[in-house]
């Protein structure tokens, strides 16, 4: 195993849970999901399509975001927002990323104490 | 006409719960035409787009396996060390017993070849029986969303250290019901008749006049072997003791069972009288034969000292510094 091989595994395991939090954050203005898509991308979180839209499912299942059929354009597009319950979701995420980040911060400036 | 987005997305809905189609469907229909708009934007060909979008988007299975939670795996990381080891206890006699069974049934109903025959159907068939049973309950287990009742693994579970061994179970065991047998062999051999003679009547194998004279030693040499095997089989290794009373009771046995048999003392002359063998084919096929046998023990005899001073090295080599 070399270092390419391993890095992108590593990174993997790093961003695993991040596509969820950066669609709550997201969706807090209202978007469909191609255009999610391109947003997370634009921002540097590249999330696969058949990821994606998999999750959407599963959050609006879970009842972290709402949605609703746009049919105003030429074709019908399902728009998703977060919900009051994915907001407090996205608070509890939030605050524990940061805490990793503290945490990671401190060990990094440290060591081993 | 039906379109590739249509194949895909009839492909992908076909494997999740039927409450759910339309909507994941209209949902992927929707998306997938979003994608496919947005790469024609960029100035490529509708087909190609299209084609690109899908590939991308992977096996049909495999995405609806996201949308529905499907496990992809027969028995997952939960279950497989619990399947393994059930698998690995049940194939270790269930088989046996099924192929001992049906041999022993085949052999009531048929003769000995039935019995064979019966014996590798039955543990060919057992293998699979375990294999096809234990997986099938694991998988359904797996999908099943229960307790299963299969007890947390505790730190008491945990198997005690082997100890290290050079020589593995099997050898001394086999050695010392090998030694059982030619011993049960020689003292039936100079004891029953059941060799019949042309001119009618049994005569025993061997000549029963070795009893007074080499057969104890004989006998002696093979008790030596067993109770050396039976040390081998609780200490695990070979030591310069043990290769030194293997060397002592092997030369016994060649000594006792190889002079008579060169001397041609060792089978029964009544009945070698009514074979009517010729002189030298008999001698020499005795010689022959004893050479094999003496060959043989040279190489246990070998082997004997050779692992005792592989052992007292690797002994040594371990007390001294590593440089």
């Amino acid at each position: 195993m070399t270092w390419n091989d391993t890095l992108p595994t590593h990174l993997q395991e790093l961003r695993r849970g991040t596509a969820v939090v950066a669609s709550l954050a997201a969706l807090r203005s209202p978007g469909h999901g191609y255009r999610l898509l391109q947003t997370l991308g634009d921002a540097g979180i590249n999330v696969d399509a058949n990821t994606l839209y998999p999750l959407l499912r599963r959050l609006e299942d879970q009842g972290l975001l709402t949605s609703e059929w746009d049919t105003t354009e030429s074709r019908p597009r399902k728009v998703y927002r977060t919900s009051a319950d994915g907001e407090q979701m996205l608070d509890a995420l939030l605050t524990d990323l940061e805490a990793v980040r503290t945490a990671i911060a401190t060990l990094t400036d440290r060591g081993i104490s | 006409m039906t379109t590739l987005t249509d194949r895909y997305v009839h492909a992908t809905v076909r494997s999740v719960p039927e409450s759910r189609r339309d909507e994941i469907a209209a949902e992927l229909r929707s998306s997938i035409d979003d994608m496919v708009a947005g790469r024609v934007e960029t100035g490529e060909d509708t087909e190609s787009a299209e084609r690109a979008v899908l590939t991308d988007l992977g096996e049909p299975g495999r995405l609806a396996s996201q949308y529905t939670g499907e496990k992809l795996q027969l028995i997952g990381p939960r279950y497989f060390l619990v399947w393994k080891r059930i698998t690995i206890k049940l194939m270790i006699w269930v088989p046996a017993l099924i192929a001992v069974v049906s041999a022993g049934s085949a052999w009531i109903n048929g003769d000995g070849g039935d019995a064979i025959g019966g014996f590798i159907a039955g543990l060919l068939s057992g293998i699979v029986h375990v294999g096809f049973w234990t997986t099938l309950a694991f998988a359904i287990l797996e999908r099943a969303n229960v307790d299963s009742g299969i007890p947390e693994w505790t730190v008491d579970r945990l198997p005690s250290v082997p100890r290290k061994r050079d020589i593995p179970v099997a050898e001394p065991v086999a050695a010392i019901v090998w030694f059982v047998v030619v011993g049960v062999f020689l003292v039936l051999a100079t004891s029953v008749a059941w060799f019949e003679v042309d001119g009618g009547g049994k005569e025993v194998l061997l000549d029963s006049g070795l009893w007074s004279g080499w057969l104890p030693l004989i006998l002696l040499s093979l008790a030596v072997s067993i109770a050396l095997e039976v040390v081998k089989l609780v200490t695990g290794h070979w030591t310069w003791a043990l290769a030194i009373g293997n060397l002592a009771a092997s030369s016994l046995f060649v000594v006792a069972a190889g002079w008579p048999a060169v001397q041609r003392e060792l089978l029964n002359p009544d009945l070698v009288a009514s074979f009517g063998w010729e002189a030298d084919a008999y001698r020499y096929a005795s010689i022959g034969i004893t050479v094999g046998v003496a060959a043989a023990l040279l190489y246990s005899v070998i082997d004997g000292f050779v692992s005792a001073a592989r052992r007292s090295r690797t002994a040594v080599e371990s007390v001294e510094p590593v440089r």
